[in-house]
């Protein structure tokens, strides 16, 4: 009896069918395989370089990392080493090798302040050694809110020492001043006897060249030679009026900049009262500005041990990463020994 | 009957699929966080050693001593000699900072026997390193210089480079009047720690070469590498070593002459050492300022200077009568 595989037309010929179907999936899966491996370079050579940071915070595995803004590879491995520092392994297409030479420079940088972070290779000299498979990478920090911040400290304490030294009555600065103006006055009143000396002085030579002019003119050779001392008198004269005209100008610059300095006290004490200002305004806001710190920190502090107990829960604790923590005390090579040597050199 | 039988049978498969599956998946979770095979006395070991460091770095010595020898006694009990060894280099690391050198010495003794015993020569190059500082603090330059050219040769053996190693290889050459050689050492071990981004010991570098030009009297040289030497230290925030480079850079400046200049500086390091309560070193900074309005000509601030540095040490002795007192 013929069985409905026999009868319907669908049942012929299925196995081949069944095959063709098969083939056709199986081809598919390799194509998509091969496309995703094609888009993310697993068939490109590649090699390995290192880099080494203080901190390992926003340094993640899978990381992007770009040449002049082109992805030419990704982080492969975050480490915790020696002195409590982190090495960076990246892996990067070899086809990009001719560009990483002795002398980049690798940065943790952002699509802008706050974008996704990614590792920046700075090209340095074309012509330097072409880096091989496991060199390591000078690394440095830039960028970056925090490192922002972080520059501007250091900047704002400098500021702040400047202008309480410039402001502290006891200071240089001020001790300065007070002694250029004693100074400025004091050769106001060396230039005015000066220049008194000198007009008795021209007095004083008339006078001598009247006499002369009343001795008897057979003395002509004393005469003469008296003449030729009134003319080295006379020269001298000119001389002292010329150091006299150049101690006059030194003393009226410094007449101005005396003046001047006071203005530049003024405008710094105007910027001292902004800051007065400020921190008053500051003082006045401060019940408030503490409530807000006071529950932000114990919101903080409740997150911080919700997160804790979320974290240490099984089985959240089985997905997380094993956390690397250091094992040795760093050794500082440096010891007061050396500094004593120098100190004896003295 | 036959379906809630089938309903039954269904819902005990579905479980059952359910379950195995979670086990898998977190098993597998489990293997890549690397938590299996940790036991409870190993975790506590490893947190007593993490609080070790943390102490240590917060300046508090004793507290870090505690820790690590709890860290010991955990990981002797459990026969864990990789850490035993890791442990013992630490507590000679704290003890080296607290001024115990024998103490010290014991402990790297101890690590090295017991990282060879267990023929683990991986954490050595530190023990070495550590034992060598010990040796050049207690003026054993013989010791000191053939541990660091042991531990030089173990990390080297296991691809690490230290700059740390290098800065003492360099110093210990230095203090043994082999100048060329320590000059070339402090070189390597500046480009090292520029490419690790070590900046504390980039600092020792410049400033290991700033001693080294001082000795070889090429002062603008040393100049320049006790000022880079300051940038960095300055931006750690070390206080100890910003005074000594500000002493350093007022003594290169007396010897060139500037001795107004060297005024400014020496200053600057007495207010740092004043106000990291380093007494003796601020009294060192009076008695060189002292000297230089001296040579100046300036009895004004000579005598200020002097009446400082005699009311600085008054107060500071009777601070160490006090606490021979308390300890009393």
């Amino acid at each position: 009896m013929a069985t409905i595989k026999d009868k319907d037309p669908r049942f012929q010929n299925l196995e081949f069918k069944a095959g063709v179907m098969l083939m056709v999936a199986i081809a598919g899966i390799a194509l998509l395989v091969l496309l995703l491996g094609i888009e993310r370079d697993l068939f490109t050579k590649k090699f390995t370089l290192k880099f080494i940071a203080d901190s390992g915070s926003g340094i993640n595995k899978g990381m992007p990392v770009k040449l002049s803004g082109f992805k030419v590879g990704r982080v492969s491995r975050v480490e915790l080493i020696d002195g409590a520092r982190v090495r960076v392994t990246t892996v990067i297409s070899r086809k990009y090798s001719e560009y990483l030479r002795e002398g980049v420079r690798v940065y943790i940088t952002k699509e802008g302040y706050i974008g996704d972070p990614y590792v920046d290779i700075a090209v340095g000299d074309l012509d330097a050694p072409l880096l091989s498979d496991g060199d390591t990478m000078s690394f440095h920090t830039k960028n970056g809110m925090e490192q922002l911040i972080n520059e501007a400290k250091p900047a704002l304490a400098e500021i702040k020492e400047i202008i309480h030294y410039i402001n502290d009555p006891e200071g240089d600065i001020k001790i300065i001043l007070g002694n250029l103006k004693e100074i400025s006055g004091k050769l106001e009143q060396t230039r005015a006897a000066i220049t008194e000396t000198t007009r008795d002085a021209g007095k004083t030579v008339k006078r001598i060249d009247r006499l002369v002019e009343r001795v008897d003119v057979k003395i002509d050779p004393v005469i003469e030679s008296a003449a030729r001392v009134f003319a080295g008198v006379e020269s001298m004269t000119g001389k002292m009026e010329s150091v006299i005209d150049r101690l006059d100008t030194v003393s009226r610059d410094i007449v101005t900049i005396t003046h001047k300095l006071p203005s530049t006290v003024t405008r710094v004490d105007s910027i001292l009262d902004d800051v007065k200002l400020l921190s008053s305004t500051l003082g006045k806001g401060a019940p408030e500005i503490m409530d807000v710190i006071r529950n932000g920190n114990e919101t903080l502090s409740e997150s911080k041990e919700l997160i804790t107990g979320i974290k240490t829960s099984w089985p959240v604790r089985l997905f997380l990463p094993k956390k690397n923590v250091p094992h040795l005390v760093p050794l500082d090579s440096f010891s007061i020994k050396q500094g004593a040597v120098v100190s004896e050199q003295k | 009957m036959n379906n809630t039988v089938s309903k039954n049978f269904s819902f005990v498969i579905t479980a059952a699929f359910l379950f195995l599956s979670f086990s898998l998946f977190t098993g597998c979770a489990a293997k890549r966080s690397g938590t299996e095979g940790v036991s409870y006395p190993h975790l506590r070991a490893t947190q007593a050693r993490g609080a070790g460091i943390k102490a240590f770095s917060k300046n508090n010595p004793p507290l870090a001593l505690k820790s690590f020898k709890a860290a010991l006694k955990i990981d002797r009990s459990i026969d864990d000699k990789e850490s035993e060894v890791l442990d013992l280099i630490n507590l000679a690391r704290v003890s080296i900072a607290s001024g115990d050198l024998s103490g010290a010495g014991s402990y790297l003794n101890s690590a090295i026997k017991t990282g060879l015993d267990a023929g683990n020569e991986e954490r050595l190059g530190a023990a070495y390193v550590t034992l060598a500082k010990v040796d050049f603090l207690a003026g054993r330059s013989v010791p000191a210089l053939s541990h660091i050219k042991e531990s030089i040769r173990l990390d080297e053996k296991s691809g690490f480079k230290s700059g740390a190693a290098l800065n003492l290889f360099g110093s210990i050459l230095l203090e043994a009047g082999r100048t060329k050689e320590a000059r070339s050492v402090f070189e390597s071990a500046l480009k090292l720690n520029t490419e690790s981004n070590d900046r504390l010991e980039e600092a020792n570098s410049y400033r290991s070469l700033g001693h080294l030009s001082t000795i070889e009297k090429k002062y603008d040289k040393a100049a320049r590498f006790y000022s880079q030497a300051y940038t960095l230290d300055k931006k750690a925030g070390t206080s100890r070593k910003i005074a000594l480079d500000l002493t350093s850079l007022a003594s290169i400046l007396i010897r060139q002459g500037f001795l107004f200049e060297a005024t400014y500086k020496l200053e600057r390091s007495y207010t740092v050492n004043i106000n990291s309560g380093r007494y003796l070193e601020a009294i060192a900074n009076l008695t060189l300022l002292v000297d230089t309005f001296d040579r100046l000509g300036n009895a004004e601030r000579v005598n200020y200077f002097t009446r400082l540095k005699g009311t600085l040490i008054k107060s500071y002795e009777s601070g160490k009568a006090q606490q021979r007192t308390e300890s009393r």
